[in-house]
């Protein structure tokens, strides 16, 4: 997944750079809603499956398992338990940065984070950003972290 | 933002008590998509192929950093309810049932479990494909 590839499956690749033009007008006006609607129904499937999607699922096996260390046994243990220390006047990212690196090193050991090219890389590079948001947010603002994008329910 | 232990701590016990496991599950993939969908928009408005008009009107129309801020908290709404609707298709799955009603982490470890979340992810993006 990423910017780089293109048309493993489905959209063919006018398809894919007609979308791109209107993604970019999308954001020119500022329509989040149109801009998702042409990313997620068109884009979003045109890029490759398989050895990508390696990376957001590490994200979610290891941060799932720090979330709950840490509710069980304190947030110093479960850092500890995902391989790396944390320095105790710990700033909100500091912590998932233990869960990220744990993440990429697994990710590296299957040929996918340090020397993977483009695609792999621009995947994996957005699952750890997402990770470092993700638990920044659960940190700094507990149970409101996820109600705060949830204005449908 | 600066937080001591006993901050982050009450705020991971205050996040699990209320959203447990798929909680998290929800927002790592609204964070996750909206990096993509980011990601994408960065690239198509600065394409060199594009059209330098379009980039124009782009770098018009974001006018101020709160205007941009508004729009990518835009994104994120897009990107939750899609989030919502990946994990519904994980949770639907049987085999995955003791990681959201008893926080089984461990099963995560586990070959099958991965194929299953990841067969489920490629399945949710296709049908958004579809519809």
């Amino acid at each position: 997944m990423g910017t780089a590839t293109r048309s493993q499956s489905g959209a063919s690749n006018a398809d894919y750079e007609d979308a791109k033009q209107d993604l970019a007008e999308a954001a020119g006006d500022n329509d989040a809603a149109k801009a998702g609607e042409i990313y997620f129904k068109v884009i979003l499937a045109a890029q490759p499956n398989g050895a990508a999607k390696v990376p957001a699922y590490l994200a979610v096996r290891y941060g799932s398992e720090f979330l709950v260390k840490s509710h069980q046994n304190g947030v110093e243990s479960a850092t500890k338990s995902v391989g790396t220390s944390v320095a105790k006047e710990v700033v909100a990212a500091g912590a998932s940065e233990a869960v990220v690196e744990q993440a990429s090193r697994e990710a590296a050991t299957r040929g996918l984070a340090n020397g993977a090219e483009g695609t792999d890389r621009a995947f994996s590079e957005s699952a750890e950003r997402a990770m470092e948001s993700a638990m920044g947010d659960i940190m700094t603002e507990g149970a409101d972290a996820l109600e705060r994008h949830r204005n449908s329910e | 933002m600066l937080l001591n232990d006993t901050e982050i701590q009450n705020n991971i016990d205050e996040f699990v008590d209320e959203h447990g496991v798929e909680g998290f599950i929800r927002i790592y993939f609204r964070e996750y998509l909206f990096q993509l969908l980011n990601e994408e928009i960065q690239a198509a408005t600065n394409d060199i192929e594009s059209d330098s008009a379009l980039q124009l009107h782009f770098s018009q129309n974001v006018e101020s950093d709160q205007e941009l801020k508004e729009f990518k908290e835009q994104l994120r709404d897009q990107c939750a309810d899609r989030a919502d609707e990946l994990v519904a298709n994980i949770q639907e799955k049987p085999e995955l049932e003791s990681v959201f009603e008893d926080a089984d982490v461990e099963l995560l470890e586990r070959d099958d479990v991965e194929d299953i979340i990841r067969n489920s992810m490629h399945d949710i993006i296709e049908e958004w494909e579809e519809t």
